[in-house]
């Protein structure tokens, strides 16, 4: 009896796990058991509050365990909807820019109703398997598909994160009560937090206030019994580190990436002593404490304080457009004054710190396309920002 | 076929915990606790700062009457100190000085805070407050402990096994992201920030008997202030309760319009802690929200 009265619960746990909540055997045994012992009480909201708090150990997955009990209680949503929607994010990460469409062509888009334009939509997403960007069907950026994100589609369904788009669209997608706390992404902080663990050079540092037993015993029999007792210091890690990060406009499909980046060094208290600064695009001759405040620290500065004793590591794309990168003034920052090359910033740059790594989110494979990063790597030894990156630069910042 | 044995639990054996006179837990949070408390897995609790991660354990403990052991965990801790420490100096002081029995060796064993949880004799509350703060292997190095509620002292070969497991219960700030492997053993529990309705009845069991038009305005004001965007540090309920007293004891009235400029609310800092944050209300207060910059920040 029991044991069918668990498997009635079966589509839960596997719903799910096609959501993505890291959902094991372990945690299914454990609802099991509370079953047995009858703690649902024989009532929903019991079973609710006991399901949810022995499944899900992540606030981030609240949301995603409501529409699966609703799916599976209440036969409410779409049971795939939320995968679906990563996925399409996904796809719409990697914009275009937007498309103008002419008056006519706008006009006959206006009129698809709102009931038809979700019936396109459930359709589209059962036939489309692919990213898609520009055109006008398929769901993807640019173009004028009435789906997607930065569209020109009058009054489209937008999935953009951000909710910007065409500004027209009708319906934004999928909202539920614990959406703001949703982030897939800080999955990975914690992998990120164990590869920066490697950088690290263990020294004998500080008082010395760690008994060395061992040394201890060894003096206290050579004195014929006498106490003598040998303190020694304790190994801190010697790493000083730097993190410069581009936030310039091409950076911001990856702007959640370098955010897992910052809140793993920032939170794992390894380093001896951690700094973070911002820049767009290029380094000229400011680094940023706080963009929003506009709080920065000139560039030379940063050299003379930090450079030799710190290790460095920037994050950027480096897919500049080759005049900011080699003419003097040649930056859009605002109020510059001086007029020295990018270049010759980031040369000044890779001269100060003989320790130093480049992590770049576009993939390896595409750094060809951009004539700006082959010059950028040739100061900076460059690495991809994926988690095996990451361990390589690590290796070589050591 | 046999059936495991489980005996469904009855409501008062189950429903141990019910929330106290000084601490108001909202239905999920009961339940969590209970299940725990059947399971006899660890709560891990996670919220917002000052939603009564910490004051919960103290609470269970008042309710069910047990003794609570509390374990903060600070930046240095190792998982070890929570089990026993070896007093080696002492032992070897009492060797020079001929004090005691030093070839007893357990004489100079002292047991850290789970090595007490699982000595006693009676059931305990066990508080690991704070787990985050430790190092990022921290919570895998416990999790062979915690499970069979038993270690072993290295020194003497003993075996500190609990008789009667105790409650574990253990906060996080989400500083760091805990092990799958840890996670996987824990009963979960997110402290939402309390709605209104709530909040008035954790004021009411601090404050019996405030007058409703001082509580209905301090909330108010209370609400808004956390509404703002880019605050880094939003009141907490703690907060509230201060400020509350604060207002009480000097008898200031709060101002009767609709939106309070931040100069005007009387005993700010004791809701604002951080100067940042005092300049932010500052700024929002003489001029109108903007949409486009609200709430936007990058790396924070």
């Amino acid at each position: 009896m029991r044991r069918r009265a668990s498997a009635v619960f079966l589509p839960l746990f596997y719903t799910l796990k096609a959501l993505g909540v890291p959902v094991s055997p372990t945690e299914w045994l454990a609802l099991t058991e509370a079953l047995a012992k009858g703690l649902h009480r024989d009532s929903l909201t019991d079973f609710y509050y006991l399901a949810r708090s022995l499944l899900v150990k992540d606030v981030a997955h609240y949301d995603a365990f409501d529409q699966a009990f609703a799916h599976c209680f209440r036969g409410g949503g779409l049971p795939d909807d939320l995968a679906t929607k990563e996925q399409i994010l996904e796809w719409l990460s990697d914009p275009r820019s937007p498309l103008r469409l002419p008056p006519e062509e706008l006009e006959r888009m206006r009129r698809l109703s709102l009931e038809e334009l979700l019936r396109e939509l459930e359709d589209r997403l059962r036939t489309q398997k692919e990213a898609h960007h520009g055109g006008h069907h398929w769901i993807g950026t640019g173009g004028t598909s009435p789906f997607g994100s930065r569209g020109s589609h009058p009054s489209g369904i937008s999935f953009d994160p951000e909710g910007g788009g065409g500004g027209g669209a009708v319906l934004q997608a999928f909202q539920r009560r614990y959406r703001n706390l949703r982030n897939d992404l800080t999955l990975d902080v914690r992998q990120i937090g164990v590869a920066l663990k490697k950088l690290r050079d263990l020294r004998h540092t500080g008082s010395e206030e760690v008994l060395d037993v061992e040394a201890t015993i060894d003096r206290t029999c050579r004195n014929a019994g006498e106490i003598e007792l040998v303190f020694t210091r304790e190994r801190e890690n010697q790493v000083r580190l730097i993190l410069a990060m581009d936030t310039g406009g091409s950076m911001e499909p990856y702007r959640e990436l370098s955010e897992r980046l910052f809140s793993a060094a920032h939170g794992i208290n390894h380093f001896k002593d951690f700094r973070a600064f911002y820049f767009h695009n290029c380094i000229y001759e400011n680094l940023y404490v706080d963009v929003e405040a506009d709080e920065f620290v000139p560039t030379d500065e940063v050299i003379r304080e930090y450079g030799r004793r710190y290790r460095l590591i920037i994050v950027g794309d480096a897919a500049m457009a080759p005049y900011e990168l080699l003419i003097p003034n040649g930056t859009l920052e605002r109020m510059r004054r001086s007029n020295v090359k990018g270049i010759d910033r980031l040369r000044a740059l890779a001269e100060a710190f003989p320790k130093r790594a480049w992590l770049n989110p576009i993939p390896e494979d595409s750094w060809g396309y951009y004539d700006t990063i082959a010059t950028v790597a040739g100061l900076f030894p460059m690495f991809p920002l994926t988690l095996e990156g990451l361990d390589r630069a690590v290796k070589a910042l050591l | 076929m046999n059936e495991p044995a489980y005996q469904p639990l009855s409501d008062a054996e189950f429903r141990r915990f019910r929330g106290t006179d000084g601490y108001v837990a909202s239905r999920a949070l009961q339940d969590a606790v209970n299940v725990a408390l059947a399971l006899e897995r660890p709560l891990l609790l996670k919220g917002e700062p000052g939603t009564g991660k910490t004051l919960l354990a103290h609470h269970i403990a008042r309710a069910l009457g047990l003794e609570l052991i509390v374990w903060n965990v600070k930046s240095t801790t190792k998982a070890r100190d929570g089990l026993y420490v070896y007093d080696t100096v002492q032992r070897l002081n009492d060797a020079r000085f001929g004090d005691g029995d030093v070839r007893d060796i357990r004489r100079y064993i002292k047991l850290g805070p789970l090595g007490r949880a699982f000595a006693s004799p009676q059931r305990v509350v066990l508080l690991i407050d704070e787990i985050d703060k430790a190092d990022i292997e921290f919570p895998n190095d416990l999790l062979q402990e915690l499970d069979e509620m038993r270690f072993v002292v290295l020194e003497t070969g003993d075996e500190v096994r609990a008789r009667e497991r105790p409650v574990v219960v253990v906060t996080s700030n989400a500083e760091k992201e805990l092990p799958d492997a840890f996670l996987r053993r824990c009963v979960f529990h997110y402290i939402d920030f309390p709605d209104e309705a709530q909040m008035r009845a954790i004021v009411d069991v601090h404050f019996p008997g405030l007058p409703e038009a001082l509580l209905a305005r301090a909330l108010e004001v209370f609400f808004a202030l956390r509404e703002v965007p880019g605050l880094r540090k939003r009141p907490s309920t703690s907060e509230l309760l201060d400020w509350i007293r604060v207002l009480l004891a000097s008898g200031a009235r709060l101002p009767d319009e609709a939106t309070v400029a931040p100069d005007r609310v009387p005993f700010l800092g004791t809701l604002i802690k951080l100067q940042e944050d005092v300049d932010t209300l500052a700024r929002r207060s003489s001029r109108p929200a903007d949409v486009r910059t609200a709430g936007r920040r990058y790396f924070r």
